[in-house]
């Protein structure tokens, strides 16, 4: 009695959504399109060496970092002001072990395990408060994590930073030719964001969602809320680790800057301004702000007071970032079209009635159990 | 030593599914709960009333773990849980709703059921494809709304929800879990009397071995749902009986039930 009339109800949903659903499909598509062609671009711009290449190694880099901010910050709610500290992490990880004479696939492995091991300790701390609490507790852990970094002279090189030596060689994966760095760099890039995208749909991803919107709700239907923020805090900044790994073999040299203060903002501003809650918000975040950096530092000088700018009218005006913009912008046209469009089927009570025998099955025997 | 006999209280402790001893809960000098000792028995119908102010609410927090008694104890089916985290104790069979909605406002009645299917599972963890490949869990959570009414509402999130709607999905959110013993707050603040039409039925249609302890100021749906009624005022428990007895009992209604109901709601 219950299973078909539930049946009925998840078809109806169906059709009554159904113009949405429709455009939600192409959307899909259309997202998918647009992820092969930025990849394919990135690609040729990879392949063509020099400038190009580094510039778009750095977008790539920072846009896994800010991905995995935002998996944290926008699906949990947990904004970190600590990325930085977590690329210089894994940027280290690589350069200390070289230094002291592994190969490069040891001090991968090294640096993956030091990430790991400092968010599981870091994150003991972190994921005992939430909302401005975290951002300020993960500004400490970045602090610290450079501080170390400035500091610890005789590991970490000092101001003057470590150059990286050793590069991983696997068959023909010869990360010392430029080339193929720069396609194991947009091959990593895919798979974190293919990765993230599984997490942020799956049971987990919803239960950020729910963290985000009602904690305290969620607790009491059975979720330990603080060993799933745990979690996504270990996740975001392997995540942080990874970009950090690619930094060192990308930049050949980390140094205590990258993980400065200034750097922990920049990540974030990326997540936020490209729009949080969306895996491509952070990428087109880290798009814009490497290409202001790169170019308006030539002609402002303090284009970092620019950018501030920009980032007060983003968050003012649209909370969901440059992104979330674009959806709208995308959905008022969807409406305005469906108004237009043939027929009353886009209008959701046309819909409902147009799905009328299910829905009245669907009360009848609602009501027949409630007797 | 009458081990025979059902009426020994080795027996009743047995059937008690909810057992407060001595339950209090100080906010600074002042008894918000005080040596309350009421024991529900399995498979029936409570009611809790009492003028605002007298730690209906409170006593709740008591019984879910969201607060920590100062003194006294509780048991669920016998097993003391009163140091017990919410989370176990919503994996024990214990679920409650509160009088101040909380859903999950910007997701979809089907993502907040869904939430709460997975709420006492372990694939609430599980990070390898997406929560809507789960058939079972999202057919049940469909199955659950379809059987009280939001079944046409699944992809609409819950703040586009009339203000009836939002209660019934409280009241969804816990009864997908499936608990033994239902903590009610207030189902029925704040709706029009259309709205308590639904409210009721769904009360009503709840199956009979559950459990049931609600706080409610409507006569009309204490009389409908419970059979037995505690009266708290002041953090204690007054008197409990029957619905007709507390009623009548004059203390109790110089204390409550003398005052217009509809100041109340």
């Amino acid at each position: 009695m219950k299973s078909p009339s539930a049946a009925a109800a998840l078809n109806q949903v169906d059709d009554a959504s159904g113009v949405i659903g429709v455009v939600d499909r192409h959307r899909r598509l259309l997202s998918i399109l647009v992820g092969v062609v930025l990849v394919v671009f990135a690609g040729v711009l990879l392949g063509s060496g020099g400038f190009y290449t580094s510039l778009v190694e750095d977008i790539l880099i920072y846009a896994i970092a800010a991905m995995g901010l935002d998996f944290l910050g926008g699906y949990g709610g947990l904004v970190s002001l600590g990325q930085a500290g977590f690329i210089g992490l894994g940027a280290y990880g690589i350069a200390v072990p070289e230094a002291h004479g592994f190969g490069p696939w040891t001090s991968i492995g090294i640096a993956l395990v030091v990430v790991a091991a400092t968010a599981a300790v870091t994150g003991i701390v972190a994921i005992r408060v939430t909302g401005i609490s975290f951002v300020i507790i993960t500004l400490a852990i970045g602090q610290i994590l450079w501080g170390l970094a400035y500091r610890w002279v005789s590991l970490s090189g000092g101001d003057n930073g470590l150059v990286i030596s050793g590069f991983p060689k696997l068959g023909p994966l010869d990360l010392t030719n430029p080339q193929v760095l720069a396609f194991v760099i947009l091959a990593v890039f895919v798979v974190v964001a293919l990765v993230l995208r599984t997490l942020v749909s799956s049971p987990f991803g919803l239960s950020m969602l729910g963290i985000r919107s009602n904690e305290q709700r969620l607790r009491t239907l059975g979720y330990r809320t603080g060993l799933h923020r745990y979690l996504a805090y270990i996740i975001a900044s392997i995540v942080g680790g990874v970009a950090g790994i690619l930094y060192a073999f990308s930049n050949n040299l980390i140094s205590p800057t990258t993980m400065d203060f200034s750097h922990n903002g920049i990540i974030t501003l990326m997540a936020v301004l490209g729009g949080l809650r969306s895996l491509w918000g952070p990428v087109l975040g880290a798009l814009i702000i490497t290409l202001i950096q790169q170019e308006l530092s030539i002609y402002v000088s303090r284009w970092q007071m620019l950018m501030g700018a920009v980032f007060v009218v983003v968050v003012v005006f649209t909370p969901d970032g440059l992104w979330g913009l674009m959806r709208q912008g995308t959905a008022a046209l969807r409406r305005r079209r469906a108004r237009a469009g043939p027929g009353d089927a886009a209008r959701p009570d046309a819909a409902g009635t147009e799905a009328g025998t299910g829905q009245s099955s669907a009360t009848e025997s609602s009501e027949s159990g409630v007797r | 030593m009458s081990m025979g006999a059902h009426e020994t209280p080795a027996r009743q402790d047995g059937q008690a599914a909810l057992r407060m001893t001595k339950l209090g809960r100080r906010f600074g000098g002042i008894d918000a709960v005080k040596d309350v000792s009421l024991a529900v028995p399995k498979g029936s119908r409570f009611g809790v009333i009492g003028p605002n102010g007298a730690g209906k609410t409170t006593m709740f927090n008591l019984l879910s773990g969201e607060l920590r008694p100062t003194s006294g104890r509780v048991e669920l089916f016998g097993r003391n849980i009163t140091r017990l985290a919410p989370n176990r104790r919503v994996a024990l069979g214990l679920g409650r709703t509160y009088q101040i909605t909380r859903v999950f406002r910007d997701l979809t009645v089907l993502e907040n059921i869904t939430l709460a299917v997975h709420g006492l599972r372990k694939s609430k963890l599980s990070m390898l494809r997406p929560w809507r490949s789960y058939s079972t869990a999202v057919e049940e959570a469909a199955n659950v709304a379809s059987t009280f009414g939001l079944g046409e509402r699944l992809n609409i999130t819950a703040e586009e929800l009339s203000h009836g709607e939002v209660r019934e999905l409280e009241v969804l959110l816990t009864l997908a879990q499936k608990p033994e013993v239902l903590l009610l707050d207030e189902p029925a603040a704040g709706l029009s009397p259309a709205e308590r039409v639904g409210i009721r039925a769904l009360l009503r249609s709840l199956p009979r071995e559950l459990t049931l302890v609600m706080i409610e100021h409507d006569m009309d749906v204490l009389r409908d749902v419970v059979e037995h009624v505690a009266v708290l005022h002041f953090g204690e428990l007054v008197m409990q009986g029957t619905v007709a007895e507390v009623q009548e009992d004059a203390t109790v209604q110089e204390l409550y039930l003398g005052k217009p109901k509809v100041a109340e709601s």
